[in-house]
């Protein structure tokens, strides 16, 4: 049963085999909210179709504790560098959650993070949380 | 299982023809049959023309285990009066292995899983699907990605190299 599914699949269309590109944004994004933020960023180069999928990611899951690395380089401005690219390339429509986790052992400023909570409140997320 | 001859049977009809007649327990399981249902509740025949016969009889399989599952548990919660948190845990340490095991396949499968559970609002079941296909991404480098899922790379050297050059914060190595 299932090899006919997917003959006809195959002749469908030139790429069909490639399934997981054809999925909905909503499902894709879905997926991606699973992921580690470097992670859901990486998938743009997987194909064109997935360019710009994780600059409408809805969901913004920032836990401090994701970006470990950073803190053995004792280099709280990449980490802050980071964060702030991420929000200045995405695009800032359709934002559903915005959650910021800062329990880790980095020097942020407050006008800093500040300044993320101004960015997701402007984009009027239905949920919205943070925790320091 | 005894199941009481008064309960009523729902027909779900697959996009290649097919029928598959379920309890009506099983059938809301799937919130958009729920709704159908709760809207008309004469209903017994639903066409489901996204889902094609073998998704369909597996989103079934699915559904019908967990019914199982949460009747065991509510039979079992019943007869001691109270129910035992090991045998609580036990059950679902069951349907957890359940689940993995039901998840054990390729990605078109499992692709087709997602749309269909998400087409249907299963909820348990597109969180199990889609968590599984996360898994898949986890910890890969893009060309793993590409050869997991099949995905042609379309985009040309310089494409790729323009894009990279954007957020070059991402693909630093790490650890």
């Amino acid at each position: 049963m299932y090899c006919a599914c997917k003959l006809l699949r195959m002749e469908d269309t030139e790429n069909s085999n490639d399934i997981i590109s054809s999925l909905p944004d909503s499902v894709i994004h879905h997926i991606m909210s699973f992921l580690k933020k470097k992670e859901t960023v990486q998938t743009c180069i997987l194909a064109k179709r997935w360019k710009n999928l994780w600059r409408t990611l809805p969901y913004l899951h920032l836990n401090l504790n994701d970006f470990g690395q950073y803190f053995s380089m004792d280099s709280s401005q990449l980490f802050i560098n980071l964060i702030s690219n991420l929000l200045l390339l995405r695009d800032p429509t359709g934002l559903h959650t915005f959650q910021l986790n800062c329990q880790a052992p980095i020097k942020c400023a407050d006008q800093i993070i500040s300044g993320w909570a101004l960015y997701a409140l402007r984009c009027k997320p239905r949920v919205l949380s943070a925790c320091s | 299982m005894a199941r009481s001859s008064t309960e009523n049977m729902i027909t779900l009809m697959s996009s290649d023809g097919e029928e598959f007649m379920v309890t009506e327990k099983v059938a809301r399981e799937c919130t958009t049959i729920r709704n159908m249902l709760e809207d008309d509740c004469v209903i017994t025949n639903i066409p489901l023309p996204n889902v094609t016969s073998d998704i369909l009889s597996m989103v079934i399989e699915y559904c019908m285990e967990h019914v199982a599952a949460a009747e065991k548990a509510a039979a079992e919660t019943a007869e001691k009066g109270s129910s035992s948190a090991p045998a609580a845990a036990k059950a679902n340490k069951d349907l957890e292995e359940w689940d993995k095991a039901f998840m054990n396949v390729d990605v078109y499968t499992l692709c087709d899983l997602i749309l269909a559970a998400n087409y249907l609002n299963v909820s348990g079941l597109l969180d199990l699907t889609i968590q599984t296909a996360a898994n898949l991404i986890k910890g890969k480098s893009p060309e793993q990605i590409r050869k997991t899922f099949h995905i042609q790379n379309d985009l040309s050297l310089e494409e790729e190299e323009k894009i990279r050059s954007q957020t070059p914060w991402a693909f630093e190595k790490s650890e």
